[in-house]
């Protein structure tokens, strides 16, 4: 890209300098470097550095069967591992054919919008902690453990669930677990305002977070954006809505839109008002879970996609994420790509913090919510 | 300028308000190891072998599906088939806990649902070979003893099942006998019944 | 067919793949592809305002006379209309870059190059993407081998005399 050329060392301009911003680093999130090129605080050109992290999740793919995955499609995104291990499950069920019983679908979708909410509320509070804010990080925790101990009810564990199995779920979900997920609504829905009221109100924060690291809407295209980052920039697009996928027809939702044209304050209104809409999701399954079988009656016991490409979207809390699993009918995969929404947003760095200050690239990099193991896979 | 440190000073009062509020409320933590919050009953940790009642020990029939399911490759199965009995038993379950993800899927395929999951939950160690496991310590001893259950119950059941197979065939033989008789003198005294 | 598969259908060098012979389960139009058609494709989508939802490369080797395969795959926002590129490479595996057409081909072009050795022609910037600089080999080729053993993680448990070095 022309902006990453830029980043030729410039020997006659000795007052331009190179940084290493990570791979160590509070605010990368993770294991990722940005090379940047400063001159004073101002950042002249960017350069993402990932696969510190690499896993090679799509080389291990293709050497096991399609079950033996399972423990690793949550292991992509260890923040929303819900939606990301169902996905996995509803692209291999997509790819067979098989039909998921009604209920075990609504059980996805609450287990799935639980697990959005979960994901939001630790990037709020990591967010808010970068721009220097600790409280909100603590009650966002706090909440968040909550959700985790929900989950924890019924999978057994707190982030890497591997819940879902090929034609329903492993584990039925009891009374209690119903009772505390909409008491959980019910206190949930109190406790977003005292989020509003202390952070999206905060002037310190709005000016921090006004008009900083726009992502507008001519990079959408040439990127292919998703997910809040997307719907900041003004496009009503949600995989939910477009491909209604594992039963989400069913259910009434609104996709919210930034207003300011794709600040970081935009994406932080966008997630504050998805939290929302993920309650009233849960609130329509929660009324509406049917009873019945949790698995489908019928699972073929090898595992053998016809042969041929099989793609499947799902929105999982950061944008559009993408199976893209070929097939020559046989148990393993000859290739399983992750096409994952923080690999993408995070290539627009080198465009958007260019001319942006140092104390922004911050902000910036917070706002679009980046998984590094989700980026380098 | 005023009405900017007018805006200021309300929204900070307004933090201020959430954060009084949050002040006075119970604290959220436990105090690890002193309380200890109630363990989850879908929680998973390193599988063992559950005790069946009607063997009065684990179930391991060696069929070696766990082994193959496994993603991590972490479960080493060996059996043998003891003298006098026709089923299997597991001689040797080990697992490496070091590699284990906790998928469960090695609970998904067990024929005879003898896996289940440790309640166990602060393992420590200083290596790698701290973590492997042998599931069939807590067995072990009265090995001998199930088995030799076990070989009476399956020659029970073999024995039930020769008598109900002699029975039938016993049947058959007078029905045969019975009808060949009919055959040869009509109205003889066959039992009729 | 819509009007936007006939228009990419009348460009050189790219036909619609037989609905029988090549599955593409989720996306609604395939095309088999030249690789120096690609360039026109891409830009024809990018006039439509569709987008480029990732680029993938497949090691096709093992079958009878097939090579190194790229699937470009073009959506658009608001609905879904997938369209499926199949690009099989000579076996020199060099491709064009659509990096000019659209800049998100950079990430996606640049692991092609890294994972399989497709060799992008004029992408500016073509280096390693997720594996180190100095690294050798392409790790995502069916027939990679791993020839350094330090980079060899153990599946099997230490030994009994190696305990106490975790």
């Amino acid at each position: 890209m022309a902006e990453t050329m830029e980043l030729v060392p410039d020997a006659t301009d000795p007052k331009t300098y190179y940084l290493n911003m990570g791979p160590q680093h509070p605010s990368t999130h993770g294991v990722l470097r940005i090379r940047l090129h400063l001159e004073g605080e101002r950042i002249l050109g960017a350069d993402p550095i990932i696969g510190y992290g690499h896993r090679a999740h799509e080389k291990m793919a293709e050497n096991r069967d399609y079950l033996q995955f399972l423990p690793n499609s949550s292991r992509v995104d260890y923040l929303s591992g819900m939606i990301y291990n169902l996905a996995y499950c509803q692209a291999i069920e997509h790819a067979i054919e098989l039909d998921v019983p009604e209920r075990a679908e609504v059980i996805r979708i609450i287990c799935g919008e639980l697990n959005r909410i979960s994901s939001h509320l630790l990037w709020l509070g990591t967010f808010v902690l970068d721009l220097g804010g600790f409280t909100p990080f603590l009650y966002g925790f706090d909440d968040r453990e909550k959700i985790l101990d929900i989950l924890d009810s019924i999978t057994g564990s707190r982030l890497t669930y591997c819940y879902g199995r090929f034609g329903g779920v492993t584990m039925d979900v009891d009374d209690e677990f119903l009772r505390r997920t909409s008491d959980f609504c019910d206190y949930f829905k109190r406790r977003l305002g005292e989020f509003d009221e202390l952070v999206t109100d905060n002037v310190i924060y709005q000016q921090r977070t006004k008009d900083v690291g726009v992502i507008s809407s001519d990079l959408i295209q040439d990127y292919a954006l998703s997910g809040p980052v997307l719907r900041a920039a003004g496009v009503a697009h949600d995989v939910r809505k477009t491909e209604p996928y594992g039963g989400y027809d069913r259910f009434d939702f609104d996709v919210p839109v930034g207003q300011r044209g794709g600040d970081c304050f935009d994406r932080h209104t966008v997630r504050m008002e998805e939290m929302r809409q993920s309650l009233r999701i849960i609130d329509q399954a929660l009324a509406c879970l049917p009873d019945g079988p949790i698995m489908a009656a019928k699972v073929p016991k090898r595992i053998r996609p016809p042969a041929g490409d099989h793609y499947f979207a799902v929105e999982s809390a950061r944008g559009h994420f993408g199976m893209f699993i070929t097939s020559d009918g046989t148990d393993i995969p000859v290739r399983h790509k992750l096409r994952t929404p923080s690999f993408v947003n995070v290539s627009t760095m080198p465009v958007v913090l260019p001319g942006t200050m140092l104390a922004d690239t911050v902000a910036i990099l917070g706002s679009i919510d980046i998984v590094v193991p989700e980026i380098d896979r | 300028m005023l009405k900017q440190t007018l805006t200021g000073a309300r929204s900070l009062l307004t933090g201020m308000k959430v954060t009084f509020k949050n002040a006075f409320k119970k604290p959220v933590t436990s105090q690890y190891p002193r309380e200890r919050i109630e363990m989850s009953q879908a929680y998973r940790n390193v599988i063992v072998l559950v005790e069946k009642e009607d063997v009065g020990s684990h179930d391991c029939i060696d069929c070696g599906m766990c082994e193959r399911v496994c993603p991590s490759f972490c479960i080493k199965v060996e059996g043998e088939r003891p003298e006098g009995m026709k089923r299997k038993r597991a001689t040797r379950f080990e697992v490496d806990f070091a590699l284990c993800s906790e998928c469960g899927l090695c609970l998904d395929v067990c024929p005879t649902d003898t896996l289940g999951y440790s309640r166990e939950f602060d393992q420590a160690g200083y290596g790698r070979n701290d973590f492997l496991y042998d599931l069939l310590i807590p067995y072990r001893d009265r090995e001998e003893t199930v088995r030799d259950t076990l070989r009476a119950a399956e020659a029970e059941a073999a024995a039930a099942k020769k008598a109900a197979v002699a029975k039938k065939a016993a049947a058959k033989k007078a029905a045969e006998e019975k009808d060949a008789a009919g055959d040869e003198a009509p109205g003889g005294d066959g039992d009729d019944s | 067919m819509t009007e936007l598969a006939g228009r990419v259908t009348s460009l050189d060098g790219i036909s619609a793949a037989d609905d029988d012979a090549v599955l593409a389960n989720g996306c609604q139009h395939v095309y088999h592809s030249q690789s120096s058609a690609i360039r026109d494709a891409a830009r024809l989508f990018r006039d439509s305002d569709y987008h480029l939802e990732h680029i993938t490369c497949l090691d096709l080797r093992s079958d009878e006379g097939g090579g190194l395969r790229l699937s470009y795959q073009f959506n658009v926002h608001g609905t879904s209309d997938r369209h499926l590129l199949l690009v099989d490479l000579a076996p020199d595996a060099h491709a064009p870059t659509i990096v000019d057409i659209f800049r998100g081909a950079d990430w996606y072009e640049r692991e092609a190059f890294d994972m399989h050795g497709v060799v992008i022609d004029d992408h500016p910037d073509l280096r390693r993407l997720l594996m180190p600089e100095d690294y050798t080999g392409h790790p995502l080729l069916k027939d990679f081998a791993d020839a350094d053993p330090e980079r060899h993680i153990m599946a099997a448990p230490m030994s009994e005399e190696d305990e106490g070095d975790g």
